[in-house]
């Protein structure tokens, strides 16, 4: 246990400078925007009035030297605070709180959906390598991996919500003759599930599922290709003969066998996964006007809000680092062969 | 008799690297999937290339009382809103997403390269300097960081070609690095380290040959993934603008077409996408595995 604690300690330093990277790579970005934010700021009244606009500079520290304004930029960041957009006229900190639940929600139902179904689709294309069932699944994936998710979830749409009349309207969490339950968590679906409205309830998760099935199909698809090769890879090896020869039932050599040591390739994925998940998120939730991070996003790309657009760059890269950080501990966890 | 001996020697090494070297070529096309993927790609190329003469139609030609047209015999993928010819449109767009998917996976192909290359051989500081760099942008969700930049750029064809070249070196130099760690500690590079070979000489006669078969397995991989950004980029706005005919932006641009039946202004588009994606996934694949099996003979 002792030499686990010094791989944590070692691996938090590690993130250390990748983090101040992240910042000063996102700081770098924002000072090359063109246009002076005193500027955007002022509006026209401040360019026709020099001391007016020299005020303002002061104002937001733009006339202090750059290693100034990046000291300033990090001790605000480490306060939570992503800075302010001018165009929303608010502290973006605060729109994003709000905006979180709603992209976690999808976010997680997509993993549900994705994770247990590629695996299965992994094991079960391997233990059928070259037959019929191999091919499906290979075929699909192929197609899971070369689809453009704004494209499949348009596809869904169309047969889903315009054909088959199965899917609610792609507009939102909750269809719009609903309120919405009152705000605990701020995760729809537990909400309403905390106040006792089952209709909210309902019609949440009836909402979710088309915008998560879309998400989730990459997901699925990079997992059971991952999968699918690291079962083959255990199958062939000795002491699965043995296994076998012993007598071992099929079932103890699929689950402690070839799942287990396929599960370290599976983790490393699923956390690259959420990194693609994050972009995804954004094309989805401009299809399907899920009010979360995604939405807000774009809501910033057509309003031209870059500090809104930086607050939301910088934030979804610290969360993917740490997303990998998780992935590195849990090795350990999972794998007993992994010392440190 | 010196000459005659080690030009035999010669040329028994120059036979025997030039089987090597050509045997995965022939080898991918030898297989099933290779050679589809290699005839979808140059579909394409066909297409990006006699784009004019083929559109039958001009891709920004409104004719208003046209508009919305179901597919048929004149319009192949039936017409947009403004009447435009969608399948003209669909040619052009094809030109354009192919130029910056092979302008910027070409140009993140060399640096990437380089960098993971003089990265792995030179290691040290040389190393961590370049790899913390790659770090830091591999820390960004690929399509959020090239939103970022493309906004910051301005949009449009020049930025959006920055944006997918930036996302993309990190992964060649990784990929070259890792081959480079393997092949520095070869006996032909001790060899040539002992004959005095100078280190340039050593980077791009030694060290540089063997990680290019690896990385080109991303090379075809990267220009499917460059088309996806691409026309992410496009959907969300931030790429190329409209009248421009741009696979993405065709999808955004029928969207609201789609709930009220006229699915063709965005499905044509669409499948066109994914087909080049698929194609170049099916060579990356391909290439892996003949790398494989050249490598173990």
């Amino acid at each position: 246990m002792k030499g686990f604690r010094k791989f944590l300690v070692l691996r938090v330093v590690s993130l250390v400078p990748t983090i101040f990277g992240l910042i000063l790579l996102t700081f770098f970005l924002t000072h090359i925007i063109p246009g002076n934010p005193a500027i955007i700021l002022g509006g026209p009244e401040v360019v026709s009035n020099p001391a007016e606009l020299k005020v303002l500079e002061a104002e937001l520290g733009l006339n202090k030297p750059l290693y100034i304004q990046f000291i300033i930029y990090m001790v605000q960041l480490l306060h939570f605070n992503l800075g302010y957009s001018f165009i929303q006229g608010q502290y973006i900190s605060y729109e994003i709180g709000a905006r979180f639940p709603p992209t976690i929600e999808l976010a997680v139902a997509a993993m549900i959906i994705g994770v247990p179904i590629g695996i299965y689709a992994g094991i079960f294309a391997a233990l059928r390598a070259n037959q019929v069932g191999d091919h499906a699944v290979r075929i699909t994936s192929l197609l899971g991996i070369s689809m453009p998710v704004f494209f499949l979830d348009l596809l869904l749409i169309i047969v889903f919500f315009s054909d088959l009349h199965v899917a609610p309207s792609p507009f939102g969490q909750l269809s719009p003759q609903l309120s919405y339950p009152r705000t605990i968590t701020g995760f729809v679906i537990i909400d309403s599930l905390l106040t006792g409205n089952i209709t909210d309830f309902a019609n949440s998760l009836w909402h979710i599922v088309l915008p998560a099935v879309g998400l989730s199909f990459a997901v699925i698809a990079v997992l059971a290709r991952v999968m699918r090769s690291s079962v083959l890879d255990v199958v062939n090896k000795d002491y699965m003969r043995t296994a076998f020869a012993i007598g071992l039932p099929r079932n103890i050599l699929i689950r402690k066998y070839a799942l287990r040591n396929a599960l370290l390739p599976t983790i490393t994925v699923t956390a690259i996964q959420m990194g693609a998940l994050m972009g995804g998120v954004v094309l989805t939730e401009t299809i399907f006007s899920w009010p979360g991070l995604g939405l807000y996003t774009y809501n910033s790309i057509l309003s031209l809000d870059y500090p809104s657009i930086m607050a939301v760059a910088i934030l979804s890269g610290v969360v993917f680092v740490l997303i990998n950080f998780l992935a590195d501990i849990l090795y350990g966890v999972v794998d007993p062969r992994v010392k440190y | 008799m010196m000459d005659g001996f080690a030009g035999r020697i010669g040329e028994i090494r120059k036979s025997r690297s030039a089987r090597n070297f050509y045997l995965p070529f022939i080898l991918f096309l030898k297989s099933k999937t290779g050679l589809v993927s290699m005839l979808i790609l140059l579909f394409y190329i066909v297409i990006a290339v006699f784009a004019p003469q083929i559109a039958p139609y001009n891709p920004l030609q409104q004719n208003l009382s046209h508009s919305l047209l179901p597919p048929s015999l004149s319009h192949l993928m039936g017409t947009d809103d403004l009447g435009r010819d969608v399948f003209s449109r669909v040619v052009f767009a094809i030109r354009i997403d192919l130029e910056i998917a092979f302008i910027s996976v070409s140009i993140a192909y060399v640096i990437g390269v380089l960098a993971g290359i003089v990265a792995g051989y030179y290691g040290k500081i040389a190393d961590n300097a370049i790899m913390r760099v790659m770090d830091v942008f591999l820390a960004f969700p690929s399509l959020i960081f090239a939103i970022a930049i493309s906004v910051i750029l301005g949009t449009g064809f020049l930025s959006i070609i920055v944006a997918i070249t930036v996302t993309s070196i990190p992964l060649f130099s990784r990929v070259a690095r890792s081959t480079v760690l393997s092949t520095k500690n070869e006996l032909y590079v001790t060899a040539a380290v002992s004959q005095g070979a100078s280190k340039t000489h050593i980077l791009f006669r030694h060290i540089l040959p063997p990680s290019i078969a690896p990385t080109l397995v991303l090379y075809a991989l990267g220009l499917g993934g460059a088309i996806n950004v691409a026309a992410a980029l496009s959907f969300l706005g931030v790429g190329i603008h409209p009248p421009t005919p741009e696979l993405g932006a065709m999808i955004s641009e029928g969207l609201n077409y789609v709930l009220s039946g006229q699915w063709w202004l965005s499905v044509m588009p669409g499948l066109f996408i994914v087909l080049i994606v698929i194609a170049t996934n099916m060579m990356g694949d391909t290439i892996r595995e003949v790398n494989d099996v050249s490598l173990r003979r």
